[in-house]
């Protein structure tokens, strides 16, 4: 037996365990063994277990008799009393009261301050936008100057436009009349600083100008400016819609003229400048489109190959090849253009018939100076082709001779604007095709122009269709015509690819069946 | 406390009279006098009571009632420990505080283990030795000796592993035998 064997730390805590039943059954064997060989062991237990005893001896004080009544009634009492104060709940609900306090005591300061300020330190923010319904419109108020001006222009109708009567109700329905700039409440104010807000950059610079200028005014001028907006306001919808389109139509006019209109000495003078400025614009304007249906939509023609002295050349050769029955009627016409048309006239019907010979028209290509063109013609192998060739080539040289005495583009620009045609005139001819536009309008000038130059070439190009075409209307019923500017869409009597139809072919002159056919005399056989 | 839960009163002033006894005697070695011992376990019962719609059955009632009661003990020695730090004044201890000769005499008296004490005395001697311990091994040891409880129990009332319990007794166990085991043939 080991009488003296200690005991360590971990076999001392596992011998309390042990007696208190704690410890699990291999401990528990393992501690049986050491007691049954430890003397000093077994003593320690001993000693434990009999100190534990000594325990019995402490005071065990119960609880007085009034106790459990005290206790109860004290936890009765206190859930009366505390029922709201301390819940769980409460706390959260103080702490959420004192938050909504310290906000509202937060809010009421910031209000404070605000009215302190807005009252007491001025804001030319707020006078901007108690001024905003007038200083908005401020550069149109001291364009008009006064209300009697703005009467007279709606009494001239200038700027009234033709609104359909449904339109117009809802135009009214529609309509914000100026408003107000006395009593303005503060609601109202943070309406109009919203609509500045929204509104483009370009607006706030005019809004920001116009409030310069207010305030550049004396205080009689702004009087003015109050009353007459405060007139303008009381009128119909329709009035307003006038003076925007004038203010919208200021804005058109040049510096100079603005201050025409300024400085004009009452309201009649200024409706004459008015109306002077507008009638100046609208020729302007009416110019300026005519310009643009005449130049980007007219066709443009290949220059022709020859001059005119060249063109005379061609003309005098073919004057040879005609029978000698017609050279002398012919040749003692005067010099131009009808001359030139007669030869043609001829020359185009024997060509037509066959009836010219492969050497006449041999004859008058060799007379072309133009050699490249002359060339041209003569790489035709048939005589018809060439012949053809020839007749499409004096015909484009006639009309582009014809042309010369013709009125110009810049001679029918003036016309249309002139007062020559009235302004239902001008309408119906911008609504043709530009071709249908310059033919109508050369017809109207021809009529009225006491040019005999100008006359002459238009009937002699009348007759030159007729001569070419066998009427004054292109062949094919459409608007393009062989050597004139093209036009829309397919001759008529043809399909896409061009050609004739059965039975389509047109009339010419020397048809059986056209009544208009004229037979010209026989060009000379040679 | 299932039925003092759904507003039972009758059962819940059963639950006070089956553990006032218990408590107040675990409070009283804690705190030293019967006031405050009632004082604390009315607390407790009052801390029931407040949480007693909230209470869920996962553990012993017993358990969580030591619980509550252990962390009262603990609030109240921490309280305690501060009003001491700032007190000026001692009152029966410190180098300020007036100790009767008498009584020093007496304490010193009642650990000479030659001298015959009778019972209340052993008492005293045991108490004091009781008192020595620090808080957490008294309150194991009291839990232990008068609830009976297990290890594992006093480890979830005191929030503790078994196995601290285990090393936290232990080492009460071994204070109390060095303390009193020259006393133990008069406690027989």
């Amino acid at each position: 037996m080991e009488k003296a064997l200690r005991l360590n730390a971990e076999q001392r805590e596992d011998l309390v365990a042990y007696l208190d039943g704690e410890l699990p059954d291999a401990e528990t064997q393992h501690i049986d063994q050491v007691l049954a060989r430890s003397e000093v062991a077994r003593h320690e237990v001993e000693a434990l277990a009999r100190t534990w005893e000594l325990l019995d001896l402490l005071a065990k004080p119960n609880a007085r008799a009034d106790f459990t009544t005290r206790t109860l009634t004290t936890l009765k009492l206190s859930e009366v009393q505390t029922s709201m104060t301390e819940q769980p709940w409460f706390g959260y609900v103080r702490q959420g009261a004192a938050a909504v306090v310290c906000l509202a005591v937060l809010a009421l300061f910031a209000t404070g301050g605000f009215l302190i300020t807005s009252q007491l330190v001025p804001n030319p923010q707020a006078e901007l936008l108690t001024y905003l319904p007038l200083v908005r419109n401020l550069d149109l108020y001291l364009a008009l100057n006064d209300f009697e001006f703005a009467g007279e222009l709606r009494r001239q109708g200038l700027f009234t436009t033709a609104v359909a009567e449904g339109d117009q109700q809802a135009a009214n329905a529609a309509h914000v009349a100026p408003q107000s700039t006395a009593g303005v409440t503060p609601q109202e104010l943070w309406q109009r600083y919203d609509v500045v807000s929204r509104s483009s950059e370009t607006e706030r610079d005019r809004i920001r100008r116009n409030w310069e200028a207010w305030n550049g005014l004396t205080p009689a001028r702004q009087a003015q400016m109050q009353e007459l907006h405060r007139q303008i306001a009381q009128e119909p919808a329709e009035f307003h819609t006038m003076l925007e389109t004038y203010a919208l139509w200021l804005q058109t006019l040049t510096l100079g003229q603005r201050e025409d209109l300024r400085q004009a000495a009452d309201a009649g003078a200024r409706v004459e400048l008015v109306r002077r400025f507008k009638s100046q614009q609208d020729d302007q304007n009416e110019k300026r489109l005519f310009e643009l249906r005449i130049d980007s939509r007219m066709p443009k023609l290949p220059p022709v190959p020859l001059t005119s002295d060249e063109f005379a050349v061609v003309m005098a050769a073919a004057r040879k090849e005609l029978a000698a029955v017609d050279r002398p009627r012919i040749e003692a016409m005067p010099a131009g253009t009808e001359k030139h048309l007669e030869t043609l006239r001829i020359l185009m019907f024997n060509v037509r018939e066959r009836k010219v010979s492969e050497t006449a028209v041999d004859n008058i290509i060799a007379a072309i100076p133009n050699e490249k063109e002359r060339q041209r013609i003569e790489r035709y192998s048939r005589k018809e082709d060439r012949a053809f060739q020839l007749m499409q080539l004096v015909g484009r040289q006639m009309f582009e001779e014809l042309q010369k005495d013709l009125p110009s583009d810049q001679d029918l620009q003036e016309f249309f604007l002139s007062d020559k045609l009235s302004s239902e005139d001008r309408f119906a001819l911008m609504q043709k095709h530009p071709v249908e536009l310059k033919r109508e309008l050369e017809r109207k000038f021809l009529e009225q122009t006491d040019n005999p130059r100008m006359r002459t070439a238009g009937m002699v190009r009348w007759r030159l269709m007729e001569v070419i075409f066998g009427g004054p209307r292109f062949p094919f019923g459409g608007d393009r015509g062989p050597f004139g500017p093209g036009g829309r869409g397919f001759p008529e009597g043809r399909g896409p690819d061009g050609r004739f139809g059965p039975g389509q072919r047109p009339l010419r002159p020397g048809d059986r069946d056209n009544p208009a056919a004229e037979t010209p005399p026989a060009v000379e056989q040679r | 406390m299932l039925r003092a839960k759904e507003g039972d009163d009758e059962a819940f002033s059963q639950l006070v009279v089956a553990y006032q006894d218990r408590l107040i005697n675990i409070f009283y070695h804690i705190v030293g006098t019967q006031e405050a011992a009632e004082d604390l376990a009315q607390d407790v019962f009052m801390r029931i009571y407040r949480a007693r719609h909230g209470y869920v059955p996962t553990a012993r009632f017993s358990t969580w009632l030591f619980r509550i009661a252990n962390n009262l003990a603990s609030n109240k020695r921490r309280d305690a420990g501060r009003r001491k730090e700032v007190a000026l004044v001692g009152s029966e201890s410190g180098p300020l505080g007036a100790r009767p000769e008498e009584q020093l005499a007496t304490e010193k008296s009642a650990f000479m283990p030659a001298r015959q004490l009778d019972k209340q005395e052993l008492q005293g001697v045991v108490q004091k030795a009781l008192d020595e311990l620090n808080d957490r091994q008294r309150i194991a040891l009291l839990l232990h000796k008068f609830e009976d409880m297990s290890y594992q129990d006093i480890g979830e009332a005191m929030e503790l592993s078994p196995a601290a319990v285990k090393s936290l007794l232990s080492r009460a166990r071994e204070s109390l035998r060095q303390v009193l085991e020259p006393y133990m043939q008069l406690g027989k």
